[in-house]
């Protein structure tokens, strides 16, 4: 049976069965309309649809779902242009309404990534006011939304520069392909897949392909996917097309336009004002305009004679631009270009190196550092390699290469460095007194040491926060971060780690607000994405905290780890078992994780083995952890095997181990009920207080 | 006295090809003819009717001593008078929602294929009404009604719509009253001629009222009691609607509303009333920004 439905007339036209003629009914109501009186409904001149269904409750339910999602798409857009303040609380109050028994808000917000806003924090004044008159659904999505505009910007500038040549297997205008990946995309997840990996965003996208009714159109689909895969992922995949033609357009400019008559000065300038420009644009997602003005920008600094290392150095400048505000993607294309105009310019191998390290090609990074060093960079070189052995988790052999850095006692960031791999080690004493040298240096007025003081102070809150020293801890990032002339990147990872003490303090909701103004000003940073997810789980908001850690099959990187461990714990708060066996017992071989990051993933899963009673395998996943040096991880670790212990009712080793638990610190009033738990056996309880305590970790 | 039906052939002012008079462009120069429904009151024969309508009406004001209201309630309609068109608050929101998007009438969405309503009768009624005085183009009319004010008519909503005068006196028409009582009361049916007279243009709209209402007037009126004359409703029933109904060629979108005003005295649900609210504060912020 077919129907005609129109969402802002609110009307369905049903067909009579064996004829051409229809009735008019008024989809709020559900009554039938006089005919003659249907000459003066007016409607939205592109809202009309033509629907199908078995019969005609099924068409008046689906033309029905429509008009009230609809409905809530406007208001909602509405309140993000600006309501009066009384009647705005009325608007939310009303979506608020159908939210609960009408409209999915997952489809809803679908529906409003349509099309990058304006101005994307525009939905964040209206969230605020939704959230503070108790509409959390609605602030939850008006929220979702500013978040996913530089993902969606992203996107739809892709997606506006595919040639028309892409969509050649299609009947349909490009603008009706859109509007059916929207209507049918879970666009949201599509957004978070296209953060996430190759086959991720490739699975999602090809899924689109059912809403296509022809082989054809199915076909271009999936061509459309490869396109954005390759322009999204360019080191996940062989073809990288934006390097590609940007080496074709300089080549041919070079060739065939004169050299314009411009000052060095002038030059100069108008490359620092592109260079910004780019920044810019690759922030905001808009990677079209980002490669047409990097095109631009390599036309005009390769036409002079000795031009390319110009080039060169805007290419590495943007790259380092793109890696601090985690844009790897756009990173790795400025670099390979760069790589390609002078292969063998040292600069452009250290950071080529550095990207390496961390996407975790360390064997790869090693090599590149190695070519650098033989070119003459020795002391950089060898100070990335020794970067490399301590992301590997080889804190002595980082300590041994820096060390080996001719006059290293007199360079603070290599002193620093040392300090820093000390206390990764946990030798807190020895990176107490190095930390506490630095300052001492900076103090005695040696300027090369400003900076080194502000990091020195950051580890030592980090002791302070290993050993139980919250307040400590909290008071330095805070005087920290109130100091004006602290780097922003620094800044970026103070606020993460002001944030995480705040997580060990329990005070959620103002980590939950640190972590969020973060997520605002870098969205594509995941690492901060994954700490709101734990401080979400942390909350009772598991399903929302599983949105920042979405499922991903990403090749392991560095701190990948994080988000499969999190999602483990959140699912395994959600009792969904299997899932969570996935990431939390599943991920143990393969995550790319050493020392203290190792024991708490094993932590992780013999938390998973307790939940499902499997007493020996979490036994022995439990004897594998060492000693810890961080007081609540150590507590913790000792809880589990306590708790292991408890399910086979062996006193004795629970006596020990509530002996040696007794001699630590309480940083988490919640793992001291545990203990108490597991006394009276209420394994339930225990299980929440320690995936609580997990969640903790891992910052 | 009969008016040419909208199957007639005009001629284009610009190549002198012949024009179908529902044509708005010329199919040999593309040029603009302008709104059918403008050109069908243009001309000779029904402006010949219209004048002598409005004389005949200004003698017997001036019989009756009405001499002075007639002249300032011409002048009044001439300089003051409008089209409202009236809305459900729900089409009024999602109105000012969209920028973009133009309103237009249910049979352009509804398009050719579902032209057919249920019942025959109901069917036959509105295709005579419509078909019979805008032919093929029906579709493309948008309906008010005339008013010296910024209200409409309630029974058709409660968002009234005042559209400015430079978005749409070249392409709007009057009918002397509602059509489809104008079709009844005539016992017209399809292919009949119209009469002439009862239509015109916006230049003349107020000879068009003013042979409709000039034996409703009395000394001592004032612009509120012409008001209520022209467009009188209970605001209730339609059929107790008593207007000078606008006809509009093509949809219209929100930089066209001049103002908006809430209907009255009519009790809303809940979501209607949040959508009346709505509407008219996103107007009213948006005539700010305007300034």
């Amino acid at each position: 049976m077919i129907g005609l439905s129109s969402s802002s007339a609110g009307v369905l036209l049903l067909q009579k069965p064996g004829t051409d003629e229809y009735s008019v009914l008024d989809l709020v109501g559900a009554e039938k309309q006089d005919p003659v009186e249907a000459k003066f409904l007016y409607s939205a001149a592109q809202d009309w649809e033509e629907i199908e269904g078995t019969d005609a409750n099924a068409l008046l339910e689906t033309a029905t779902r429509e008009y009230w999602l609809a409905r809530t798409v406007s208001l909602l857009r509405l309140a993000i242009e600006g309501l009066e303040k009384p009647l705005e609380e009325e608007v939310f109050e009303h979506i608020e309404e159908i939210l609960v028994s009408r409209v999915s808000s997952e489809k809803a917000l679908d529906r409003l990534l349509v099309a990058p806003l304006r101005d994307p924090r525009s939905p964040l004044a209206p969230a605020k006011s939704a959230l503070s008159h108790g509409f959390s659904t609605v602030a939850s999505i008006l929220h979702d939304l500013a978040d996913l505009q530089p993902l969606l910007r992203r996107l739809t500038d892709l997606w506006l520069g595919l040639a028309a040549t892409a969509f050649g297997r299609f009947s349909e205008p490009k603008e009706i392909i859109w509007t059916t990946i929207v209507e049918n995309g879970e666009l949201k997840q599509l957004l978070m897949a296209s953060n996430s990996c190759r086959r991720e965003f490739a699975t999602k996208w090809n899924s689109l392909s059912f809403h296509f009714p022809t082989p054809q159109s199915r076909i271009g689909i999936q061509g459309l996917g490869e396109e954005f895969c390759r322009r999204l992922f360019p080191s996940e995949g062989e073809g990288e097309i934006i390097t590609d033609s940007l080496t074709e357009e300089a080549e041919s400019a070079r060739r065939d336009r004169p050299a314009p008559e411009i000052s060095d000065h002038e030059m100069f300038e108008r490359a620092k004002k592109q260079i910004h420009a780019i920044a810019q644009a690759v922030s905001q997602g808009s990677d079209a305009k980002a490669d047409k003005f990097l095109r631009e920008l390599i036309q005009e600094q390769t036409l002079s004679p000795g031009g390319e290392s110009y080039a060169v150095k805007s290419l590495c400048n943007i790259a380092k631009r793109c890696a601090d505000m985690f844009r790897m993607d756009f990173e790795l294309i400025c670099l390979d270009k760069a790589r390609e105009l002078e292969p063998l310019d040292v600069w452009t191998l250290i950071q080529y190196g550095d990207h390496l390290k961390r996407v975790a090609n360390f064997d790869h990074a090693l090599e590149v550092f190695g070519r650098a060093e033989r070119l003459g960079e020795s002391v950089v070189a060898k100070s990335c390699a020794a970067d490399v052995y301590s992301q590997q988790g080889d804190y002595a052999r980082a300590i041994h290469a820096y060390e080996a850095i001719p006059e290293w006692r007199s360079n603070p960031s290599v002193r620093t460095a040392i300090a820093d791999n000390l206390r990764r080690a946990g030798r807190l004493d020895e990176s107490k007194a190095a930390y506490t040298s630095l300052i001492a240096s900076a103090q005695q007025g040696l300027p090369e040491y400003a900076a080194a003081e502000v990091r020195a102070r950051v580890g030592i809150a980090e002791i302070a926060k290993r050993q139980g020293q919250l307040e400590d801890a909290l008071r330095t990032y805070r005087t920290i971060l109130e100091q004006e002339e602290v780097d922003d990147q620094d800044r970026l990872f103070y606020r993460l780690g002001l944030c995480n003490v705040l997580k060990l303090m329990e005070r959620f909701d103002e980590a939950h607000s640190v972590v969020d103004e973060v997520i605002h000003e870098y969205p594509f940073f995941m690492q901060a994405r994954f700490i709101r997810g734990s401080i979400l789980g942390l909350m009772d908001r598991e399903l929302e905290g599983l949105e920042d850690l979405p499922e991903s099959s990403a090749p392991r990187s560095l701190q990948e780890w994080v988000r499969r461990y999190y999602r483990g714990l959140l699912l395994l708060k959600l009792r969904r078992y299997s899932d969570a066996k996935t990431n939390l017992v599943e991920e143990l071989s393969k995550a790319i994780a050493s020392g203290e990051e190792k024991a708490i993933l094993r932590m992780g899963a013999a938390l998973w083995f307790l939940s499902k009673d499997e007493i020996s395998e979490a036994a022995e996943t439990l004897s594998d952890i060492p000693d810890l040096h961080d007081c609540h991880a150590q507590y913790l670790s000792l809880v589990l095997k306590m708790h292991s212990a408890a399910l086979i009712e062996d006193h004795t080793k629970m006596n020990t181990l509530r002996e040696r638990i007794a001699q630590l610190q309480v940083v988490d009033a919640g793992l001291e009920k545990t203990v108490a738990a597991l006394d009276n056996r209420d394994f339930s309880l225990a299980l929440r207080y320690e995936t609580n305590a997990l969640l903790k970790l891992a910052a | 006295m009969t008016l040419p039906t909208p199957s007639h052939q005009d001629t284009c002012p610009t190549c002198g090809a012949s024009l179908c008079a529902a044509m708005r462009h010329c199919p040999t120069c593309r040029a603009d003819a302008g709104a059918p429904n403008v050109r069908a009151c243009r001309t000779d024969e029904n402006l010949k009717v219209l004048t002598a309508r409005f004389n005949d009406a200004r003698t017997r004001a001036s019989e009756r001593g009405c001499s002075k209201e007639f002249s300032t309630l011409s002048d009044l309609i001439s300089k003051e008078s409008g089209v409202v068109v009236s809305m459900p608050a729900g089409v009024a929101r999602g109105l000012l929602d969209s920028p973009n998007d133009l309103y237009v009438n249910y049979e352009r969405l509804v398009g050719a294929k579902a032209r057919k309503p249920a019942d025959f009768d109901d069917d036959r009624r509105r295709c005579a009404v419509a078909g019979t005085l805008f032919g093929s183009y029906a579709k493309s009319i948008i309906y008010g009604a005339l008013s010296l004010t910024g209200h409409g008519l309630p029974t058709y909503g409660s968002v009234h719509c005042r559209l400015r005068s430079v978005a749409i006196d070249k392409r709007t028409s009057f009918l002397e009253t509602n059509s489809y009582r104008f079709i009844q009361d005539r016992g017209i049916v399809l292919g009949d001629d119209l009469p002439v007279g009862f239509k015109a243009s916006w230049e003349h709209r107020h000879s068009l009222a003013l042979a409709k209402i000039a034996d409703r007037l009395s000394t001592g009126q004032t612009e509120s009691d012409w008001q209520a004359i022209i467009i009188h409703s209970d605001g209730i029933n339609r059929e107790n609607d008593d207007f000078i109904e606008a006809h509009i060629y093509e949809g219209f979108d929100r930089n066209a509303i001049d103002s908006m005003v809430p209907s009255t005295g009519k009790k809303l649900s809940r979501d209607e009333r949040l959508d009346q609210c709505i509407a008219i504060d996103k107007f009213t912020q948006l005539r700010r920004k305007a300034k």
